[in-house]
């Protein structure tokens, strides 16, 4: 099995790097690198890459489109930052809208299932009407009636949750 | 003309804004932006292939930079930061479906017909690399780069790419084997 490195490794990089393989290296090093297969395909890759990063960094100061400046970047990020802050501000606004469509509709079907019984005998032609339509239905209508009228309590809490939900997240999410 | 004056009153209010929420002030991103853009740049362009889009995603690094809330112990640390920031909006790039992405092999990297009679084998080596490093895994081109176009330490490398220093030796040992395989003739053929 080949050896996966050598000790040898960072200062061959160095020397590549540095411009000084191999005629200004040590001459153990550049024996070693010789006889050395992981140090010779350190030398290899590191030349080639080196070589390309150099020309690449050249090529950047000949461009036609040179690179932006950092006060561009500077200016564009506070820009760029102040409109995320702007949005972010109204996001509660937006959550708070949605909250409140939620709790007038959830408000609503506790307002309706408190006043289910007494507005049932208005309905009682109605009844008598889905009776004689459909049975099935009418015993649905009488179950859905019973479930709200045993889970009043947990309707009611619901309801108070949705109301509280929204005031909670606007106090919570405001930035001052 | 109001507009105008309004929109000088933003600039400074955003200006403003920036030297209180930014981590750093102008002068020293100054500092930092000069030693470090053309490198990141250059990284940035032999990761995607299209210099270009390293445009894109150069400023949008720096931008990230300036929007993190981290704390960096030195310069060194700072500069690792950005590379990671630059490594995962390239990644993020690569993820994304593009019907138009181009080839990762640049079109500025092609030499120029009067080049190529000054320089022919350099330049055919140039082109030799950059097909190899585009056959290379994503994650396997950054670590090839930061080790030997920037001379990274593993610690370094773990850093920005997110990966254990215990097994990084490990995986750069198989990246360079892979980009030495495909740089010569019998590794044409080769595709893992």
């Amino acid at each position: 099995m080949t050896s996966r490195s050598c000790a040898h490794e960072p200062e061959i990089v160095a020397a590549v790097l540095g411009r000084r393989w191999p005629e200004a290296c040590d001459a153990s090093l550049r024996a070693h690198a010789e006889a050395c297969e992981v140090c010779r395909e350190v030398v290899e890759v590191a030349a080639l890459l080196k070589e390309d990063y150099d020309e690449a960094r050249e090529a950047v100061a000949q461009r036609d489109v040179p690179l932006p400046s950092a006060g561009q970047i500077w200016w564009r990020a506070a820009v760029h930052a102040r409109a995320e802050a702007a949005q972010a501000a109204t996001r509660p606004l937006v959550w708070g809208y949605g909250v409140a469509a939620a709790c007038a509709v959830a408000l609503l079907i506790a307002g309706v299932s408190l006043l289910w019984p007494s507005l049932l005998p208005a309905f009682g032609v109605m009844t008598t009407l889905v009776d004689w339509v459909s049975p099935v239905a009418a015993s649905a209508t009488d179950a859905v009636v019973a479930t709200l009228k045993a889970r009043l309590a947990i309707v009611i809490a619901v309801a108070a949750f949705l109301v509280a939900t929204p005031v909670a997240l606007y106090l919570a999410l405001r930035e001052d | 003309m109001s507009g105008l004056v309004l929109s000088e009153l933003e600039r400074l209010a955003a200006l403003e804004e920036a030297e209180r929420t930014f981590p750093m002030n102008e002068e020293e991103f100054r500092a930092f932006y000069e030693l470090t853009s053309r490198p990141v740049w250059v990284y940035l362009t032999r990761m995607t292939g299209d210099s270009r889009l390293a445009d894109d995603l150069l400023q949008e690094a720096y931008y990230r930079l300036l929007r993190t809330k981290a704390t960096f112990e030195s310069e060194d640390h700072r500069r690792n930061y950005l590379y990671r920031i630059a490594t995962n909006l390239v990644h993020d790039q690569r993820r994304r479906p593009r019907a138009d992405r181009e080839p990762l092999v640049d079109a500025e990297r092609q030499p120029a017909p009067d080049s190529l009679t000054g320089s022919e084998s350099r330049a055919a080596r140039r082109i030799d690399l950059a097909r190899a490093m585009a056959r290379m895994k994503p994650r396997e081109r950054s670590m090839l780069w930061l080790a030997y176009a920037h001379g990274c330490s593993h610690e370094e490398i773990a850093e920005v790419l997110g990966l254990k220093t215990s097994s990084l030796k490990a995986l750069l040992h198989r990246a360079r084997r892979r980009l030495a395989g495909f740089m010569t003739p019998a590794g044409e053929g080769e595709t893992r």
